[in-house]
């Protein structure tokens, strides 16, 4: 029997973002339509950043993810559809939110307000600092907080 | 029309992939830590950007990403020639204001591009522009605070300014084909996006008093050519530089 999209979307929540440990590529919002194609399963993958070097890996790992149960894939980048914060489910923000990341406290489309307004993801506190706007990873800003005094990253999406 | 599209987004991608090696050159040598990062991170969209930009054509057909970045000659390139440029003494003052340049350009043609009537480069420009919001913050970020510093830094920022700006207006030079281009709603015209492009930056650049006036006709004229194939001194080296990994394997996978 085929299997349905929502099968294949449960199956993909064992693939991590390589990038940000504890949050699938499904819970991300980077999984886009699942259809059939050629005889294949045809899956879009849309990329937080289009520069993001986890891609090829990660069209990898969907691949032998569905291999394992059976299904031949085929995983399509998606450069020509942005991807979107509010595609991320609330198991993804849990996820972030697990991993240490500061998540935005409002999506805005101005980058300047959304730097501006980041609170210390362990004391709370909102005497911080941007140290940098670009981070490890190109969806990671750098913050200081003077409260505990720790560094930390804000988890910075395309806007 | 296959040209004129050609034309079109390699113009776009070859110009993200120099700046993306440009700016990667910076890697180590950052001012402060904080820049080293920053401009590793850019040049890793930059250089993302281009993939995807190239991408459009392999999808109609034509070479895959890879053969469009490594594989051509370099008058098949159709990149301007301020990002050819090379760091020279690597000084910081330089890297910014080619970076505040290059960054106003792309905002001012990603906006333009996202009304695009080709649905494929609007759908990218309309993704590109949202990654790109943090670059153009970055740079007028840096203008804004070493603009109204020291002298030093002032001085800096002007002798940067006063080397890039030909180069920069040139970012504007009419593609071949342009008239088809417009004619089909992909883009408007190259002139038009620079006057939008100098009303960006006139105020950035004024409030530390650093816009200088319009380059003369000689100087633009004697730097003509690029979209079409003429190359600066400076590209054979970078050529050689990121071309070096695929030609020591041709046809290798990774």
């Amino acid at each position: 029997m085929k299997p349905s999209p929502e099968e294949i979307r449960a199956w993909l929540r064992a693939v991590p973002d390589p990038e940000i440990p504890h949050v699938s590529v499904v819970d991300m919002g980077m999984i886009g339509a699942i259809r059939e194609e050629n005889g294949k399963v045809r899956v879009d993958l849309i990329p937080t950043f289009a520069g993001c070097p986890a891609i090829k890996l990660l069209q990898e790992q969907i691949r032998s993810t569905l291999a394992q149960h059976g299904v031949e894939a085929a995983v399509e980048v998606q450069y020509e559809r942005p991807w979107r914060p509010e595609a991320v489910t609330e198991a993804g923000w849990a996820g972030l939110r697990r991993a240490g990341f500061a998540l935005p406290k409002k999506l805005t489309a101005d980058p300047a307000e959304l730097l501006a307004n980041v609170a210390c993801p362990r004391c709370s506190s909102e005497e911080v600092s941007l140290m940098s706007p670009f981070g490890p990873t190109a969806c990671r800003a750098l913050f200081y907080c003077h409260a505990c005094q720790e560094a930390f990253e804000l988890f910075k999406p395309p806007l | 029309m296959i040209e004129a599209l050609e034309t079109l987004l390699l113009s776009l991608a070859d110009d993200d992939l120099c700046m993306g090696h440009r700016h990667a050159e910076w890697i180590g040598l950052g001012p402060i830590l904080e820049e080293d990062i920053a401009f590793a991170s850019i040049a890793q969209d930059e250089t993302g950007h281009a993939q995807a930009y190239y991408q459009i054509l392999t999808d109609l057909g034509l070479r895959t990403p890879d053969e469009y970045g490594f594989h051509r000659a370099p008058a098949e390139y159709r990149c301007a020639h301020l990002v050819e440029l090379p760091n020279f003494e690597y000084d910081y003052g330089f890297a910014l204001m080619r970076h505040f340049l290059y960054d106003a350009a792309e905002q001012v043609k990603l906006q333009a591009l996202r009304n695009s009537r080709y649905d494929p480069l609007a759908g990218l420009a309309e993704r590109l522009l949202r990654e790109e919001k943090y670059h153009w913050l970055h740079a007028q970020t840096w203008i804004h605070r070493l603009g109204r510093s020291t002298e030093e830094a002032h001085t800096r920022l002007k002798n940067a300014l006063q080397m890039t700006w030909p180069y920069a207006w040139m970012l504007f030079e009419p593609l071949p084909y342009e008239a088809e281009m417009v004619e089909a709603g992909w883009t408007p015209p190259m002139a038009e996006l620079r006057t939008r492009w100098l009303e960006l930056i006139a105020p950035i650049l004024q409030e530390v008093d650093l816009f200088p006036p319009a380059p003369s006709e000689e100087e633009l004229s004697s730097l003509a050519g690029a979209r079409s194939g003429r190359r600066s001194p400076y590209f054979e080296d970078l050529y050689r530089e990121f071309t070096e990994v695929s030609a020591s394997e041709p046809g290798a996978e990774w």
